[in-house]
């Protein structure tokens, strides 16, 4: 099925991000771009999206993939590697993981803010448009939104899905199964 | 009571989509990662330099305790100081290296300064300095693991 052939292929044109575009002036500029370059061109906005719905804020999503790019980079200065983008999209999953369980670490040792004070992510999540729909992926567990984002919003196939977390196809069949049942009363009033 | 639904495949595929569609890449991206990779290729390659030089004078120290009449040797393995050997003869009488009053009288006598002055004292710098001296005037007499050794030790014929 051509769904599962890329990875969100309505987006692969989608504006290059602006610190790039800045950059590349014209096509026959674009051409000479190394392949790390083109790799960020092509996939950086996107894997920005996934760890946004991942992680929940826009500055640590930016750090996920941003820190996902500099392994990769190490990683093919090391040795070539065959699928980029497959190692690309697992940097920001596990890296996301490991975000999320800081973050449980941090909220556990930090005081309680004052009850009228804004949070500090609301203004760092002003470039997502429905907050509605972040606050019910954090209110499901890790497993479940990811399963859940990688194979309803990336169009993953879920053999695929199952090899980047690591864990069987049927795993991943019930995490969707149970993510969409909990999912169902947390989304009912957003249209 | 009835439980919802679950939400269907399309409208959370939309919703995802909807949520996360304005989210683009900020300015200087690319920039901050370029500057991230140069920062740690820097931190390596001062990391493995770091390394290098420990391994350097891990090795250094290593080859110094190993020498045959080294530290690890221990007192009895290490021959005396050639004092004798360089002082042996009242007429080949030690070179400008013995220096001091006692070392003098000692020569004048057909004593060796080791034998001329309380052990522990400074002629026993001298006499490892002696010991460096070469007999020939080409070989050196002593490794400097071995004169190591003779300055930690009294000096005098006590000791041997």
């Amino acid at each position: 099925m051509a769904r599962h052939t890329s990875y969100k292929p309505e987006s692969s044109n989608a504006p290059l991000g602006a610190g790039l575009s800045m950059m590349i002036e014209s096509p026959d500029q674009q051409q000479d771009l190394d392949d790390f370059t083109a790799l960020y061109v092509r996939h950086y906005e996107q894997l920005l999206r996934l760890a946004v719905l991942l992680v929940g804020d826009m500055a640590a999503a930016e750090d996920v993939v941003q820190e996902a790019f500099i392994r990769v980079h190490r990683r093919i200065e090391a040795r070539p590697v065959h699928n980029q983008l497959a190692y690309l999209r697992q940097a920001v999953v596990n890296l996301a993981r490991s975000e999320l369980r800081r973050r449980l670490v941090r909220l556990r040792h930090a005081p309680r803010p004052m009850p009228d004070a804004a949070s500090a992510e609301e203004g760092a999540c002003a470039a997502i448009s429905r907050q509605e729909v972040i606050h019910a992926l954090r209110r499901i567990p890790a497993r479940q939104r990811e399963a859940v984002v990688l194979r309803y919003w990336a169009d993953l196939p879920e053999a695929e899905i199952a090899e980047l977390m690591g864990v069987s196809v049927g795993a991943i069949k019930g995490y969707i199964s149970r993510a969409m049942a909990r999912l169902g009363p947390l989304l009912e009033g957003v249209s | 009571m009835n439980a919802p639904p679950p939400v269907s495949p399309e409208r959370l595929a939309r919703l995802l989509d909807e949520a996360v569609s304005q989210v683009t890449a900020p300015p200087g991206t690319f920039d901050r990662i370029r500057h991230g990779i140069r920062r740690r290729r820097w931190r390596r390659r001062i990391g493995a330099a770091l390394f290098s030089a420990a391994l350097l004078a891990g090795g250094s120290v290593t080859v110094l305790t190993v020498t045959p009449g080294g530290v690890l040797a221990g007192p009895q393995a290490v021959a005396p100081p050639s004092v004798s050997a360089a002082t042996g003869s009242p007429n080949s009488a030690p070179t400008s290296v013995t220096g001091g009053a006692a070392g003098h009288a000692a020569a004048a006598s057909g004593m060796t300064s080791a034998e001329a002055e309380p052990p522990g004292s400074m002629p026993t710098v001298r006499q490892a300095g002696l010991a460096l001296a070469a007999p020939d005037g080409d070989q050196p007499a002593v490794t400097s693991a071995k004169i190591i050794v003779d300055l930690r030790r009294p000096a005098g014929p006590v000791g041997y």
